[in-house]
């Protein structure tokens, strides 16, 4: 796959709509088939416990069909969400060797700053297989720093740096875009992620004149 | 009792001046509709625009004005009213009262609503109206935002809050306290239940929106810097939108859970399958709600512990839902399911909602999170839960009791196309949206290879456009040609059915009761009721025509507020001296509240929605101060001095308070009022005091905007002594009434009452000398 | 009545006490967080005081101090969680 980040969340996503489809498809099918068959036909009788005008609410029995049905759903919930802080971990742990560049959003657009101190708007150059840890904030309103493709995604908040990492395994070009709606450029508020073969990366990082 | 004391439905008078609980909820239900085509068509056309990124029919400013408007309008204008619109009209009738606790408070919620909703229309024609998103996000709303409209839409709020708090009171004292005997609370009917616990979810949440507005008005008109410093700043505001906000979405989504449970009782033809456990569950539901905010700031980087806890709480928020929704599912089971309109409505709004629910949990799940956020898959989510769940369950309610409301049958044929126009419609238009979950949301601009989905879902917008349309026509052809409806159409069981359609002004002939498990009517018995009830009054109208007026004013002409201030004087006046008679039923159900009366329950009510004001703005003082890296040490910025001396002050007027009840209980007179004097002055005193430790700061150049601690001092402070302010006016009309004698012996509880918020504000004085001065 | 009006007057002298108390220790050597959280804890006890005594809750049925504390407990998990949600963190 194309990047860590990409990795962590299919194992999870996959897990998540093949069982939310398979809830999703159980209950409802069940729900229909109640109704269809159980639909009213002229002459039919009442059920014997229906309610009475005027009666105060009675309830059916049960309890235990209820519990049941609740455990099982638990039991899914908890498997998800075990594999969720399982997966959060990676994602919080980013490698001791990576690469790190600051981000500073505005509005409207994105700076990146290099670990040797070159700034560029717009473009962020990363060498692929290199892990890369982003220390991402804003200088003016909240933004959210999204990286389509690479499953990537962090609040740029002003006053504060938040951090996100990958490793991209192929080279490529990806969209930036903001996630948070931050005045009239927001739609407008793009950026390129380019992953470069690690040579001609070092190149031209080398060849970098930082004032 | 007199029912011809109401004007006939076509004549103005009766629709300004009613307090009636059938016709106010008449009047919610028309303005949520109109809201309703307001945000729809808004809608429609940012729909339209999202069709092609290519199209220009929406500037980008024009865009996130017209997202915004329909964000907020759908959510606070449209659904909520039109849920309060079912349980004005209701909730009375199924608990058997003959109307809502406080009448006249009753109407000034629904116009407090309809002239909050006219502010945020009228900022349309400023500047700019809001457009910086249904959730206000900052600092973008504080300082990048300059534009009027933006502070006259957010007054509107604010109105509206003041309309909820109102309504709120209100629902909670009559649904405790007006009940029929034998109606235990959990033998109330599922609609009224759902309504009881959205209002408790409105008493502690809407408190927070409004501190959330005040201090966000605060910045952007007085220059604090709560939101503008980054010690404050985005995430504060996080917190205190999303307290307010996600307990906010249950608010929306729990009426039509009401309206679910009765339907789905009457047409099926069975009791609600394990209905106790259904309760239980929202309840918890209800309580978890304030607990569940944090997944909203998964990605803001908050605490790991805070972040963790608030997974655990969302996920675990899923399994009372799984329960109440597999209730009413299994109630479907042995069945006789009658597919009337209403019934349709509620199996496709549950079917909807089971959607919305599932990928809810993925949205519960941080590190899926970190893709779907601020993407159309949260668009996709939202409108599951809350347009199919809550908008088309609340539709479905609206046929239910359209016979009961009009004494006529809706056409049934219209209703299922419909019915089947709303289903097609809805999901043509959000399921596309689920699958563009790399779409950042807010942006017409999008990648080409998305065009068809969108394509789609513009079509599918414009079907549940049209779905809507025929609906307004059934309900008014209806009107004049449906078929007479009868008391019981559908063959209910609850008792709002056991009257006339629509109701007499007094709902029942005769008090009805379960005492013995079945419903009779008690005979009414004409000389026990004495003078008959009033069922009309200006002020309601006039108290919210003021209050707009006045905020109006703040933004545009000074001297508009002017008006409206004397307009307001006026009101509050002749509100306080009208002649309103409403009984309370001497018998009924009243626990736990038994020996509480109305007006005490309504005052502590009340107060609780302040506790979480004031709480909330504390809250927001602690949160920034341990955000800041210093703070000057006590005593260096504010004068221990005047702190001390106004906790004194202000204590000693708490004892004069009490003083004056003890004097007034047993008729003395000259102690009513000197104490009651005694407290005016020491009041006025406090406040004198603070304006000398107000302007020797300003003279030193501490204002306002000079850092975080000068802004959060003044600033609470400031609310703090408005409601000082608020207590001297009152202070004034009860002295000036003592004088003429009033309150001795028997009208000592007003005393009482007035009590309950003097000491109120003294307890806020009680926290606040400490934190500012002493810590 | 005279038994109410002698209330009155001892919670008074009470929380007068209580604040005399809260200006010393603010002035004794003592670590801070034992001053600040002292002082805290006797502006709870005087907000207990004033709503037990001068504003009834203690004569009223329990119902309604529980309805009471509802408010107060949701005021409670904002601080905290908000609060929480940024220890260790630096702004700016
Ligand atoms: C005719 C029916 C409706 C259509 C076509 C529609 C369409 C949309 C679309 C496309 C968006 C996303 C705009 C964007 O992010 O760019 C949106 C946002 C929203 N809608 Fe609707 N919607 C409809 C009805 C409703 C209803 C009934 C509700 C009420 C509960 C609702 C509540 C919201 C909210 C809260 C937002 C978020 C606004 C924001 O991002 O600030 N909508 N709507
Ligand atoms: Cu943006
Ligand atoms: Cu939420």
């Amino acid at each position: 796959m194309v990047a860590t980040t990409v990795e962590i969340f299919m194992s999870l996503w996959s897990i998540f709509s093949t069982l939310g489809v398979l809830v999703g498809v159980v209950v409802m099918s069940y729900m229909i088939y109640l109704i269809v068959k159980n639909r009213a036909r002229p002459g039919g009788p009442e059920p014997e416990d229906a309610p009475k005008p005027g009666e105060l609410p009675r309830e059916q029995k049960g309890a235990k069909k209820l519990l049941i049905s609740v455990v099982l759903s638990a039991s899914i919930v908890l498997t998800l969400i075990s594999l969720t802080f399982i997966a959060l971990d990676s994602l919080d742990t980013p490698p001791a060797d990576a690469m790190e560049v600051k981000v500073v959003a505005f509005q409207w657009g994105w700076r990146f700053i290099y670990p040797n101190g070159y700034e560029s708007v717009g473009e962020l150059r990363i060498p692929r297989g290199t892990p890369v840890k982003l220390y991402v904030t804003s200088q003016d309103v909240f933004h959210n720093m999204g990286i389509i493709g690479l499953r990537l995604k962090v609040d740029a908040i002003p006053g504060k740096t938040n951090i996100a990492w990958t490793r991209v395994y192929e080279t490529g070009v990806y969209d930036i875009r903001c996630f948070e709606l931050c005045g009239d450029g927001h739609g407008v508020m793009i950026g390129k992620l380019v992953v470069m073969d690690p040579e001609e990366f070092n190149s031209w990082y080398s060849s970098l004149q930082v004032s | 009792m007199d029912p011809q004391q109401l004007p006939p439905g076509h004549s103005i008078k009766r629709w300004l001046l009613t307090t009636n609980h059938k016709d106010v909820g008449i009047l919610y239900l028309v303005t949520s509709l109109y809201f309703l085509v307001l945000g729809g068509i808004l809608a429609l056309v940012f729909r339209l625009q999202l069709a092609d990124p290519g199209l220009n029919i929406l500037s980008p400013p024009a865009f996130n004005q017209a997202v915004t408007i329909h964000g907020l309008v759908m959510v606070l204008f449209v659904v909520s009213p039109l849920a309060f619109a079912l349980a004005n009209y209701v909730v009375p009738l199924q608990i058997g009262a003959r109307d809502l606790a406080f009448p006249r408070l009753n109407a000034l919620s629904y116009w407090l609503y309809l002239f909050g909703g006219l502010l945020v229309m009228i900022s349309f024609f400023q500047d700019r109206t809001l457009d910086v998103g249904w959730t206000l996000y900052q600092p973008l709303s504080s300082a990048f935002s300059p534009y009027v409209g933006v502070n006259t839409g957010g007054l509107g709020l604010a109105l509206l809050t003041a309309s909820v708090t109102v309504s709120t009171v209100n629902f909670v004292v009559t649904i405790f306290r007006s009940r029929a005997k034998g109606l235990r609370l959990t033998a109330l009917p599922m609609f009224t239940l759902g309504v009881l616990l959205t209002v408790l979810m409105m008493l502690y949440a809407f408190p927070a929106l409004l501190a959330g507005i005040i201090l966000l008005s605060s910045d952007r008109i007085l220059g604090t810097v709560y939101f503008t410093s980054p010690e404050g700043g985005a995430i504060l505001w996080d917190h205190i939108f999303w307290f307010f906000g996600h307990p906010e979405v249950y608010i929306v989504l729990f009426p039509a859970l009401g309206v679910f449970g009765d339907v789905l009782v009457t047409f099926s033809r069975r009791p609600l399958f394990a209905r106790r456990i259904i309760i239980a569950a929202m309840v918890v539901v209800a309580a978890l709600s304030f607990l569940v905010w944090g997944h909203h700031m998964f990605l803001t980087g908050m605490h790991p512990d805070v972040r963790r806890a608030f997974t655990v709480t969302t996920i675990a928020i899923s399994l009372p839902f799984d329960a109440i929704i597999l209730s009413f599912i299994y109630t479907l089971a042995k069945a006789r399911i009658e597919l009337k309109t209403p019934m349709l409505f509620v199996l496709g709004s549950i079917a909807i909602f089971i959607i919305g629910g599932i990928t809810g949990v993925f949205l519960g799940s941080i590190a899926l999170d970190y893709v779907l956020r601020g993407t159309y898959f949260v668009v996709a989510h939202f409108h599951y839960t809350m347009a199919g769940g809550a908008l088309v369950g609340l539709i479905a309610g609206v046929y239910y009791w359209y016979p009961k409301m009009t004494g006529r049958m809706f056409s049934e044929k219209l209703g299922r196309l419909q019915f089947i126009l709303t289903m097609i419609g809805f999901n043509m238009l959000y399921f596309p949206l689920f699958l563009s979950w790399e779409m950042p949301r807010r942006v017409p601009i999008y990648v080409e290879s998305l065009m068809p989905l969108q394509q789609v879902a513009t079509i599918g917008g414009f079907i549940f456009g049209v779905s809507f349309l025929v609906m307004f026509w059934n309900l008014l052809y209806s009107l004049r040609y449906g078929e007479p409806a009868g008391n019981n159409p559908w063959g209910a069981h609850t008792l709002e059915w056991m009257t006339e359609s629509p109701p007499p002004p007094h709902n029942f002939d005769g008090t009805p009761t379960f005492a013995d498990g079945r419903l009779s009517f008690i005979a009414a018995n004409g000389a026990a009721h004495g003078e008959p009830e009033t069922h009309l009054s200006p002020w309601p109208f006039m108290l919210s025509l003021a209050s707009f007026t006045a905020l109006l004013g703040l933004t545009t002409h000074i001297m508009v507020s002017i008006v409206g201030v004397g307009l307001l004087a006026f009101s509050v006046l002749g509100f306080a001296g009208e002649r309103f008679i409403s009984r309370e039923d001497p018998l009924g159900e009243r626990w736990p509240f038994d020996r509480v009366d109305r007006m005490k329950l309504a005052w502590w009510t009340f107060i609780s929605s302040e506790v979480v004001l004031f709480g909330v703005v504390l809250s927001a003082y602690v949160y920034v101060r341990t955000a800041s890296a210093t703070w000057p040490a006590p005593g260096t910025l504010l004068d221990i001095g005047h702190g001390a001396m106004n906790t004194f002050i202000l204590l000693t007027s708490s004892l004069t308070v009490v003083l004056a009840l003890a004097s007034a209980r047993t008729g003395n007179r000259t102690g009513t009022v000197g104490f009651l004097a005694a407290t005016l002055a020491l009041g006025a005193l406090f406040l004198f005091n603070k304006y000398g430790e107000w302007s020797e700061l300003f003279s030193h150049g501490i204002t306002f905007s000079s850092s975080l601690p000068a802004s959060t001092f003044f600033l609470t402070t400031g609310i703090h002594g408005a409601h000082v302010f608020a207590g001297l006016l009152a202070l004034g009309y009860l002295l000036a009434r003592a004088l003429k004698g009033a309150y001795l012996g028997k009208g000592h509880e007003t005393l009482e009452y007035f009590g309950y918020y003097w000491h109120f504000v003294d307890i806020v004085w009680v926290f606040i000398f400490p934190l500012f001065y002493l810590v | 009545m005279g038994l109410r009006v002698w209330v009155y007057l001892s919670v008074f002298a009470a929380l007068v006490l209580m604040t005399v108390l809260e200006l010393i220790l603010f002035g004794m050597p003592l670590p801070r967080l034992i001053i600040d959280m002292s002082i805290v804890g006797l502006a709870g006890g005087k907000a207990l005081l004033i709503a037990l005594f001068f504003q009834h809750l203690a004569y009223e049925p329990r119902s309604l101090s529980a309805f009471a504390l509802l408010g107060i407990g949701s005021v409670v998990a904002f601080l905290f969680l908000s609060v929480y949600s940024i220890m260790g963190i630096a702004f700016r």
